[in-house]
């Protein structure tokens, strides 16, 4: 029994650190996620995706396979796989509803929560973010549409919907509870708020991290094409109700109204043009001074910089003599950093618990083991302090849309963006929606006409 | 020390690795997997729709002396689940088919049958005696059509999901809606406050 309790302090750290470094922990806990993300930025803007995809399948059951599964099925949708992209997706869903489902306090978790205590925040599962899973299910949804499936496309959208109904009601009790956690453990978020100055300018931008505007107006647009009045306006007005200067939504939201009163018979048909332009820009680390009991203890933390954010280039488009320029609907970038911004009284709680762990660790191994294992832990602690740097990151910059109302039959739709052009030809049906896709990760600007719908009934 | 952690070892390998295993189920079970949309549901709503029909008293009277022809038309999915609302309506009719009062037509199959029968009557291969003759299809007098509409409640600790499946049956002659049901399904899930 004497053998059990006798086992030397370093053997154990070894043996933890071996763990960490091996198998339990995810693949970012010692290699910022932006720099693996790379990979599959880069794949998207030369084409090449088959090395990045065999990469993102790899990794599709680490500790982190929402993330990795995110980037995968949006690769593999801009890559027009749009089967493999939707099962992806599928797998997706399960992760989130899953995370739903799960018990509060989860006996697994606690073990990745002490591995985090050790190393840092992205030895946690990646858990996702309310808007990347709106941004899923709208991308599901465009899936559903380029096999020419309405009904599953419409439960998708109506699934986006939900899920951003559900995030914003639980949005304030996340909030609250986080404070209340803080409270509890000392830690008071606004004495660190100069640090964060960057962050809040960029959150500033948005009024929500959750409702999204591209979202609403493209549902509305397959609405109002189905014939489903009712259902489009209230779309409209929410993307309307996010951006109140929108001259084309206040219009959208005048038609469809007159459309539901039976005041106007449409012959034309409505061709909506969405366009997602560059790349949401990376989280930053920051090293912030948090006091322990110890002292000091510099931590890393997650950031944006608004230096990494570009204003939105419009696209230009136009057919038939009529020319429309996209309006960014749903500026990504802002939503992703006041997604953070809400989630940092929680990281500051679990960073400060994380700078004592550390703190004793080293001073345990001083003492017990004498000052080259105390150098070797504080070396340790410092390569092990990397900040939670992990987001979708594929998602593009801003996600844009516009629209033109045309005669049915086949027109040329010609396309215009700074860096790169095309001309497509797309097909109307009176009182229905054509959707055209245009993606521009880098320069080349790519584009997609997915079926047509239905007359209306 | 040594045996101990590899006999540990072996446990947790055990634990962990060989613990999945196959069993057949009743398929009548009540199923509570997920509060999603699940067999269950499915045969309650077939069952509920099967029973309303056939004790309704005008459809009694109508199928006493005749075997009316269903069209049966797509369910809308109104919810927010892929849900194969077509399992739905196969079931009812297979039920309906089985309780001898009503008879459907299948539009679905519709471009193969006349493919067989183009084969038959006009390919010069098949015997004009046993050929199957063209243009005595029976027309439908009823049809059938539904919807299944959903509303989904979630906060941190439970999932509420109401469904209401309607089936209409309308008479094709004269615009009437003979007969209609629903049937509405509630299910709750609460998460547990521990687990694994």
């Amino acid at each position: 029994m004497n053998g059990v309790t006798q086992v030397p302090a370093n053997r154990i750290l070894l043996l933890v650190t071996a763990v960490l470094l091996h198998g339990c922990a995810s693949t970012s806990v010692f290699q910022a996620y932006p720099r693996q993300a790379d990979n599959w930025k880069m794949a998207l803007q030369n084409g090449r995706t088959e090395a990045a995809l065999k990469k993102l399948e790899r990794r599709s059951d680490s500790a982190d396979r929402l993330l990795y599964l995110q980037e995968r099925a949006r690769l593999e949708q801009l890559t027009k796989r749009y089967d493999a992209s939707l099962d992806t997706f599928k797998r997706v869903f399960d992760l989130y509803e899953q995370g739903d489902a799960e018990a509060r306090f989860r006996v697994s978790e606690a073990g990745s929560g002490t591995a985090s205590l050790l190393t840092n925040d992205n030895a946690i599962p990646y858990s996702g973010f309310a808007y990347e899973r709106i941004f899923a299910h709208g991308f599901q949804a465009l899936n559903y549409l380029a096999r020419g499936d309405y009904q599953g496309a419409a439960v998708e959208w109506r699934r986006a919907a939900l899920e951003q109904r559900v995030a914003e009601q639980q949005r304030a009790a996340l909030i609250a509870r986080a404070e209340e956690r803080a409270r509890e453990e000392g830690v008071d978020p606004r004495r660190y708020e100069t640090h964060f100055s960057g962050l809040n300018t960029a959150a500033s931008e948005v009024k929500s991290a959750i409702n999204n505007a591209w979202v609403f107006y493209l549902s509305g647009a397959f609405r109002e094409g189905r014939g489903e009045y009712n259902d489009a306006r209230v779309d409209y007005k929410k993307a309307l109700e996010m951006n109140p200067d929108s001259e084309m939504l206040r219009t959208d939201v005048q038609r469809v109204t007159a459309k539901m009163e039976g005041r106007i018979q449409d012959d034309r048909g409505l061709v909506v043009v969405s366009y997602e332009q560059g790349f949401v820009p990376p989280r930053r680390e920051i090293s912030i001074p948090i006091p322990t009991i110890h002292g000091y203890f510099a931590v890393a933390f997650p950031t944006y910089d608004p230096r990494d954010f570009t204003t939105a280039r419009p696209l230009r488009v136009h057919a038939g003599g009529e020319t429309r320029t996209t309006e960014a609907l749903a500026p990504v970038g802002p939503m992703a950093a006041r997604a953070l911004k809400e989630r940092l009284p929680a990281m500051l709680v679990r960073q400060a618990l994380r700078a004592s762990a550390k703190y004793a660790a080293q001073k345990r191994a001083h003492e017990q083991l004498g000052p080259f294992a105390a150098f070797t832990t504080q070396i340790y602690n410092l390569v092990s302090e990397r900040a939670d740097l992990r987001s979708w990151l594929t998602l593009p910059a801003h996600a844009q849309a516009t629209r033109l109302r045309l005669p049915a039959g086949e027109h040329e739709l010609e396309l215009s963006a700074p860096g790169g052009g095309a001309t497509v030809s797309v097909p109307v049906t009176a009182g229905a929606t054509t959707f055209v896709r245009a993606v521009q990760p880098a320069s080349e600007l790519r584009v997609d006409v997915l079926p047509a719908q239905e007359e209306t009934r | 020390m040594r045996t101990l952690t590899l006999a540990l070892l072996a446990l947790a390998m055990m634990a962990g690795g060989c613990s999945s295993k196959v069993e057949y189920g009743d398929a009548q079970a009540r199923e509570t997997v997920t509060a999603d949309f699940g067999s269950t549901d499915l045969q309650e709503i077939a069952g509920k729709m099967v029973d309303d029909l056939l004790s309704f008293d005008p459809v009694m009277k109508m199928t006493r002396e005749q075997r009316p022809v269903v069209f049966v038309d797509r369910i809308n999915n109104k919810t927010t689940e892929h849900i194969d609302t077509e399992a739905v309506t196969d079931s009812i009719q297979t039920r309906l088919i089985q309780s001898g009062k009503f008879r459907f037509v299948e539009p679905s199959k519709r471009e193969q049958v006349r493919r067989e029968l183009n084969y038959q009557n006009e390919s010069g291969e098949v015997n004009p005696e046993t050929a199957t003759r063209m243009g005595n299809k029976i027309g439908a007098d009823l049809m059938m059509y539904g919807n299944l509409a959903g509303i989904t409640k979630r906060d941190d600790n439970t999932k509420d999901v109401y469904y209401k499946f309607t089936l209409k049956l309308l008479n094709l002659e004269t615009g009437i809606i003979e007969w209609a049901s629903e049937k509405e399904i509630r299910k709750t899930r609460s998460r547990s406050l521990f687990g694994l």
